[in-house]
């Protein structure tokens, strides 16, 4: 029986058939499709023992502050800013200008921030936050505690330079204001990112999966209430460079997968592929078939910088980013992947927020050709109910 | 499953189909004889209109703005556009649209194409070439030749205005908005003259005969060739009238045609006020609705016109068009990134039909619940024609609407336990098990197949016949005797814009008898009506003709003339 005979056939299920699947009965493995419907870094919100040391200054604050290091007087400097926050589509204001070039010798600061000596980016010293353990370590004195599960060793010093800044911090459900506007960029710019999980035989508990993350030719569209609309229609980018197999398990309706690279192209606005080193991904499938979880990995420390810093003023102006602050402490927090030459890190751990709906993912661009698209469509996870109620028809039920 | 006797059986054992005698190209009408109905004047509808502009002017011509709203009378739009005026904002809306359209017809872009000859000088009046203009473009917006007068008023009217604006396009422009703006245009106004053949009577002139054709079969306004033959009397005589309805009938326009009648029959512009709750139903937004609404217009042309199929399979076909957006309602994946592309739904596939696609089902709705109550009545009322009360004012309607209610948990349950108040019971039983058939089905058209947890179960009876599920309840109405006699008769009102007649029950029953033989080919049954004198005849003042509406009654007694 083939998948597409498979799918349709659901919608006359019973609700027995739904009870079947919450008493975890065995099924035929499955595969199930999603597009991801939210992606963002992952920042811990615990209130102010995070941030002992207190928060970063706003960009009005550092602004005047570097306005006095570079020898302007406290009336100019005051006068500098009074337009502030100026025309945000055009750097008008004389105060930019001079931000932009405050490196030694009126350097590009954003291009080479070591040009400006380190301001000091105030980091988390809290001792909760979200991601893996991804060095098996767990009396490290970087090491995080998961605040869900108390899991000692989890490393995030990405987190540790960007938890205190004020444009990471929310309390949840809400995101991060930066975080949300940089998915908002990559979500209705960018190709849908998809991820498919074959091999479930069992909703809570699925020995060997195997998890693939690519990235589509089309993009996301929305709902009537602003989400990704779910049980869309994918094509898969048959770019390689976006291809990425996992292997893991399912227990308790938590999906973990071993170590592995896993790179995806993004949108040259703000990042042009993401990379990561020793990555992991671990995501509830929640009963109304969505996904909820974490990924997390080692991140080239400099790509991340410059996903900010490549907007020159405008992240620095409006989500009060401290260029080169950032740029130290990500270089002072890597903590992985060492230069052979200079010994300093490369790496830098990382942990990112990923939701994701139910949706069709298809292999193929011909329509006629059943075999490909067959094997490739796979079902919106809500769907498994429709395969599991044909699997059970057939089986006499 | 239809587990009664089905009614298909009342009409196998009819067998009357090889003596049906064909209407039309040059065939003997064997028809009963009708007394006609009043000559009509129809106020163009919006559809109407913005097919009229597209046809006229070409389709990149914008239609800006929106009209008044149509009336809807006994079941169709056709038919209350007859009783529609214009009120003066109305008119503002309409002089505004047409300054707009005016404008870009002879702006440079479509001056070239759209004007036949060149002025001697732009900036000043040419009236030879105006009234070229004028001639052609006028002849197809008031569906037939300005008269003379008309054209000197056009003609003059743009000269001046040339002349005093220095600009010659100016004056055609203002001819053009005061064409659109005119009675004439907006109104379909047939005109009747003595008939030569019967002595006392009239009949409509051609020129009617032309519109009335040209708006049934395609939905616009007539074209050169069939107001050429109007102009030659053609349309006076059985074998010209066949002629212009087998060139219509053979054209690709005819799809125009079928969807303008179903859209109408299917009362469509109700999605212009339709809303649904955005935190109930995220999945259904406005291009939802406009592509819902496609759906099945594609669905009904494809089988009806392309397939040349059987109107009852409308309620029953697995086959239909997606686009990604509806992929994601009906939980189906779609191939193609833009646009439509065929689906067929898996034989044990509860959604079949038109009555299972989200036009029919979201348009009879509650915004944020469906409604077996309104589904019945819709079904009834559209599709087989049958008038349901409206409920009385004192309704307590809480026990239905409390969609949470711990002792009720499916519409079913809540229905049963309002049906018990005596003065809603009697209608209720009417409409709702048609409706509970459709409850697999929410408000947005998504399938489920439990309310608050609770197994939802679609058996039910419609009119002796009964079903165990959706699948049956399809091919009930499948078989329904009322639907292709509802369908004629709809048809019929359409191409008319009345209501028929009682006097002319036996007329239609007799169109339905042939309608059913011809296998009921809906293609094959318009060119029955337009092809026939009964669609063109129209009652002479003071005789006795019996124009009273036929009613519900009325079609009923059909019902049983089939049988």
């Amino acid at each position: 029986m083939t998948r597409f005979q498979l799918y349709t056939r659901p919608l006359g299920i019973v609700a027995g058939l739904a009870l079947a699947i919450a008493a975890g009965h065995a099924s035929a493995s499955e595969t199930r499709g999603y597009v991801v419907s939210w992606f963002g870094v992952s920042t811990y919100y615990g209130g102010e023992g995070d941030c002992p040391d207190g928060l970063n200054p706003m960009s009005t604050e550092f602004y005047k502050r570097e306005l006095l290091r570079l020898g302007y007087s406290e009336p100019d400097a005051t006068k500098l800013l009074k337009d502030f926050p100026g025309n945000p589509g055009r750097p008008d204001g004389e105060y930019i200008k001079i931000m932009g070039t405050r490196g030694d010798k009126k350097t590009n600061v954003y291009a080479h921030p070591e040009s400006a000596a380190d301001p000091g980016l105030k980091e988390v010293k809290g001792k909760f936050a979200y991601g893996f353990n991804l060095d098996g370590k767990t009396d490290s004195p970087i090491s995080f505690t998961d605040p869900n599960t108390g899991e000692k060793g989890i490393k995030n010093q990405y987190y540790r330079s960007l938890g205190c800044i004020r444009s990471f911090r929310a309390p949840p459900p809400a995101h991060p204001t930066l975080a949300q506007a940089q998915w908002d960029v990559l979500r209705d710019e960018m190709p849908a990112w998809l991820i498919e999980i074959a091999g479930i035989t069992d909703s809570k508990n699925s020995d060997n999966v195997t998890v693939t993350i690519s990235r589509g030719v089309d993009h996301v569209s929305r709902d009537a209430s602003g989400a990704v609309r779910s049980d869309m229609s994918f094509k898969v980018d048959p770019d390689q460079r976006s291809h990425n197999v996992l292997h893991g398990s399912i227990k308790n309706g938590i999906l973990t997968t071993e170590p592995s690279n896993i790179r995806i192209v993004a949108d040259p606005f703000l990042i042009p592929e993401f990379s990561w080193k020793k990555a992991q991904l671990k995501l509830e499938l929640k009963p109304d078939g969505s996904l909820n979880g974490i990924l997390g990995g080692y991140h080239d420390w400099y790509a991340l910088y410059w996903s900010y810093a490549e907007s020159g003023w405008v992240e620095e102006h409006s989500a009060s980013v401290d260029m080169p602050a950032l740029y130290y402490s990500l270089k002072r927090n890597a903590d992985a992947d060492p230069d052979p030459t200079t010994g300093e890190n490369k790496s830098i751990s990382t942990a990112y927020e990923v939701e994701a709906v139910p949706a069709f993912v298809i292999h193929t661009e011909d329509k006629n050709d059943k075999k490909v698209s067959d094997a490739g469509s796979t079902l919106p996870a809500h769907r498994v109910e429709a395969n599991l109620g044909g699997w059970l028809r057939s089986l006499g039920w | 499953m239809v587990m009664s006797n089905s009614p298909m059986r009342l009409f196998g054992a009819l067998g009357f189909a090889a003596a049906i005698a064909l209407t039309g190209c040059g065939q003997k009408d064997d028809a009963p004889v009708t007394k006609g109905g009043p000559v009509s004047l129809r106020r163009l509808t919006e559809p109407e209109y913005r097919q009229v502009i597209a046809d006229v002017f070409g389709t990149t011509i914008k239609v800006p703005g929106r009209f008044e709203p149509d009336i809807r009378d006994n079941g169709l739009i056709a038919v209350g556009t007859s009783r529609e005026s214009v009120a003066g904002t109305g008119l503002e809306q309409y002089d505004l649209t047409a300054r707009g359209i005016a404008a870009q017809v002879v702006d440079e872009v479509h001056r070239t194409t759209l004007v036949p000859c060149t002025p001697a000088k732009a900036t000043d009046r040419d009236d030879a070439c105006a009234a070229k203009f004028i001639e052609r473009t006028g002849r197809l917006l008031f569906r037939r030749p300005l008269s003379q007068g008309e054209m000197a008023t056009q003609v003059k009217g743009a000269g001046e205005s040339a002349a005093k604006l220095g600009n010659f396009y100016s004056g055609l422009e203002l001819s053009v908005s005061a064409m659109l703006v005119s009675p004439q245009f907006l109104f379909r106004q047939e005109a009747a003259q003595p008939d030569p053949d019967n002595a006392g009577q009239r009949r409509l002139d051609g020129y009617s005969k032309a519109s009335r054709l040209s708006f049934f079969l395609w939905d616009t306004t007539p074209d050169s060739e069939l107001l050429d033959a109007a102009a030659k009397g053609d349309l006076d005589t059985d074998s010209g009238i066949a002629k212009q309805v087998d060139r219509m009938t053979h054209s690709p326009r005819l799809a125009a045609g079928v969807r303008a009648f179903f859209s109408d029959m299917l009362g469509f512009d109700g999605f212009t006020a339709l809303a649904k709750d955005p935190q109930i139903y995220p999945k259904y937004s406005s291009q939802v609705a406009a592509d819902a609404q496609e759906q099945t217009l594609r669905t009904l042309t494809d089988l009806l016109v392309t397939n040349n199929g059987d109107y009852r399979d409308a309620f029953t076909t697995r086959k239909t068009y997606l686009t990604r957006l509806l992929g994601s309602v009906y939980g189906v994946p779609v191939m193609t990134s833009t646009g439509w592309e065929p689906h067929e739904y898996a034989v044990d596939d509860p959604r079949a039909g038109i009555l299972m696609q989200v036009s029919f089902l979201s348009l009879h709705s509650h915004p944020g619940r469906s409604s077996p109550t309104i589904r019945g009545k819709a079904l009834r009322e559209v599709f087989l024609c049958q008038k349901v009360p409206d409920p009385p004012g004192n309704v307590n309607f809480a026990l239905v609407q409390d969609t949470k209610n711990p002792a009720f948990h499916t519409a079913r349950a809540r229905l049963g336990a309002h049906i018990n108040q005596p003065t809603c019971a009697g209608c209720h039983k009417i409409m709702d098990p048609v409706g509970l058939a459709m409850e697999n089905f929410d408000s947005a058209g998504g399938f489920r197949s439990t309310e608050n947890d609770s197994l939802i179960v679609t058996a039910g009876e419609i009119d002796g016949m009964k079903f165990d599920d959706a699948s049956g309840f399809t091919k009930v109405i499948h078989d329904h005797p009322q639907a292709p006699v509802c369908l004629v008769n709809r048809i019929y009102s359409f191409g008319t814009g009345r209501a028929a007649s009682k006097d002319e029950a036996e007329w239609l029953n007799y169109q339905v008898k042939q309608f059913v033989a011809s296998g009921y080919k809906v293609p094959e049954l318009m060119r029955r009506i337009a092809s026939s004198k009964a669609f063109y005849r129209i009652s002479t003042p003071g005789t006795d003709a019996n124009n009273a509406t036929l009613s519900m009654a009325g079609t009923n007694t059909q019902t049983e003339a089939l049988k």
